[in-house]
């Protein structure tokens, strides 16, 4: 693996090094190690409970390890803060759609364009030049993606009047405009229509092929990961118990055994 | 600009607002008495005091019941540099800023670990604070104790043709007109955006990159700044600091009249800052004796009417913006 010619090539986009997590003695996540490449889609799947939110938690700084290293790009991720983690790359959605709901689309995909631009609270108190071409740069990245997702009937419109599927999406360019070079998506497709599902998987690939950037997907809606994942790592009570094509994982025994299990539970 | 553009009608409706409300800010001083001239300068001051507080509470969702504690503190700042240090008065609206800012972004670090109420009564606790340790002995030599801090004051410039009253509504007026500027080109800009959704969903803003603990200071340090100003042009005009000025009803008064304007739309602080001068006023013209309860009635009955407040009743009649947008 280190024969490979080009560091940047050998480096994998992020490395999952023996994480655990344990809340009160429950052990959330528990040595937890995988690697994803640039351009890789890679889906995040096991029964509610198995560790998928608290990997994604991790991730974004909201938690701490007790144990494991993560790297992205190389670099330590878990001695960033929570606001360095987009500087580094690493965008996000949420579960359970964390857009700021009485802010208008436009508004809500410029506040994910903040760590974009560098600014000063006194240029922009002042109305400097400076503040200007910020502002202008956020915006010029705003109506690109609100072009590119089709936004643009509803841009003034406050998230939280929209239809479930279309804040989804709201946040999806939100995060995109961060400029990820790793995007998680948090169930994406819940609460979604099969159709908008199957819209949305279109819709994560485009993203992949015509930015190159990789997604990590956690998500339940079998039909989506499998169709659109590169990989597919499984989860069960925060372990991991198989990784590998979707083919593959989707045949396997100890897969089949815990999801029935989650079923009968 | 391509797919996104903004509502015209709305923004021409608040463009000829401001300019008329201008234009009658400069004339008033020439059609009414000099005592409605003081009193509407302390309208004036009352408001930048609130328009602060409205950053603070308004755009980034943080609550404040001691800003009158800022307020004094940047009265005194003023007397006390007037009276003991013999420094211009214009130098001290500079001065209360810088001072309040640092004690407010000082005070915005312990108040990181506070949410919501608890906000507001560790910041209530400053207010009641403020006047002992005004009244402090080892202080007293520039507070002047229980009796405060005598000011001159001050005449026109530039043998300006106006009234004390007048060139000190002017003053008011300009420092209140570039403060609002300030305020605006915040609330509509990268920095105003990030406090907004600081507000409106924590976790999400620091997971878009805003740094939580910085902007939540910052903004802090800003609101005591815009109340320390107030409290510097109240110590020149009104010529007097006292403790008992700045008791905990000045907190008090300030939230109240943030939240009579509107939470959230600056020009709000102008009906607020005229409902602190103005309504205890009414309410001893109808009786002196219930007066207190007249002015809670009063307080009452505009809730009842705009529930939020005199922006909320604009934006029902479609004369102004969305207070959570920044646009």
């Amino acid at each position: 693996m280190v024969a490979a010619t080009d560091k940047r090539e050998a480096t994998p986009l992020l490395s999952v090094d023996d994480v655990a997590v344990t809340f009160g003695g429950i052990s959330a996540l528990n040595g937890l190690s995988f690697e994803m490449q640039r351009g890789e889609i890679l889906g995040l799947i096991g029964p509610n409970g198995s560790g998928k939110t608290t990997l994604f938690n991790c991730l974004s700084r909201f938690y701490m390890p007790s144990s494991g290293r993560i790297h992205i790009s190389g670099r330590d991720l878990l001695s960033l803060r929570i606001s360095d983690v987009v500087r580094c790359r690493v965008g996000r959605t949420f579960q359970n759609v964390a857009a700021f709901a009485g802010l208008s689309v436009f508004d809500n995909i410029r506040i994910g364009g903040h760590a974009r631009v560098g600014g000063h609270a006194i240029a922009d108190a002042l109305r400097l030049p400076r503040s200007r071409r910020a502002e202008q740069a956020i915006n010029e990245v705003a109506e690109a993606l609100i072009d590119e997702l089709a936004l643009g009937d509803v841009a003034l419109t406050p998230v939280g009047a929209l239809p479930l599927a279309r804040q989804r999406r709201v946040e999806l360019a939100r995060a995109l405009a961060t400029d990820p070079q790793l995007l998680l998506l948090d169930e994406p497709a819940g609460g979604l229509n099969h159709e908008e599902a199957v819209e949305l998987g279109a819709l994560i690939k485009t993203i992949r092929d015509t930015r190159g950037i990789s997604l990590l997907l956690a998500e339940h809606h079998m039909g989506l990961v499998m169709s659109i994942s590169d990989r597919v790592i499984v989860l069960s009570f925060g372990r991991k118990i198989a990784d590998g094509p979707p083919a593959a994982v989707q045949n396997d025994a100890r897969v089949i055994e815990a999801y029935l299990d989650g079923r009968a539970a | 600009m391509s797919t996104v553009t903004q509502s015209k009608g709305g923004e021409r409706i608040a463009a000829y607002g401001g300019a008329t409300a201008i234009a009658l800010a400069l004339a008033l001083p020439f059609a009414v008495s000099g005592f409605v001239t003081f009193q509407l300068t302390q309208v004036m001051i009352f408001a930048i005091a609130i328009l602060g507080l409205n950053l603070l509470t308004g755009i980034s969702g943080q609550f404040s019941l001691g800003h009158g504690a800022f307020f004094a503190l940047g009265a005194y700042a003023a007397a006390i540099a007037i009276d003991s240090f013999g420094l211009h008065y214009g130098l001290t609206l500079p001065l209360a800023a810088l001072i309040c800012f640092l004690v407010g972004f000082l005070f915005g670090l312990p108040a990181l670990r506070l949410e919501g109420i608890y906000l507001a009564l560790a910041t209530f606790a400053l207010a009641i604070a403020t006047p002992p340790l005004l009244k402090f002995s080892l202080v007293e030599a520039w507070t002047g104790g229980v009796q405060g801090v005598f000011l001159a004051k001050p005449a026109p410039p530039f043998g300006l043709p106006l009234s004390d009253d007048q060139w000190l509504y002017f003053l008011t007026l300009a420092v209140g007109l570039a403060l609002y500027w300030v305020a605006r080109n915040l609330l509509e800009s990268r920095t105003g955006r990030a406090l907004i959704a600081i507000r409106e969903h924590p976790i999400a803003a620091g997971a878009m990159g805003v740094d939580l603990p910085a902007y939540k200071t910052l903004i802090f340090g800003i609101s005591a700044a815009y109340a320390g100003v107030a409290g510097a042009l109240s110590a020149i005009v009104v010529q007097f600091v006292a403790p008992d000025s700045f008791a905990f009803w000045l907190s008090i008064a300030l939230f109240v009249g943030l939240v009579v304007g509107g939470v959230g739309w600056l020009p709000g602080a102008l009906v607020g800052g005229a409902f602190i001068v103005f309504a205890p006023n009414i309410a001893e013209g109808v009786s002196k004796g219930l007066s207190g309860a007249l002015y809670g009635v009063i307080l009452i009955v505009l809730i009842y009417l705009m529930p939020a407040g005199a922006g909320g009743l604009l934006r029902q009649l479609g004369l102004a913006r969305g207070p959570r947008s920044s646009r």
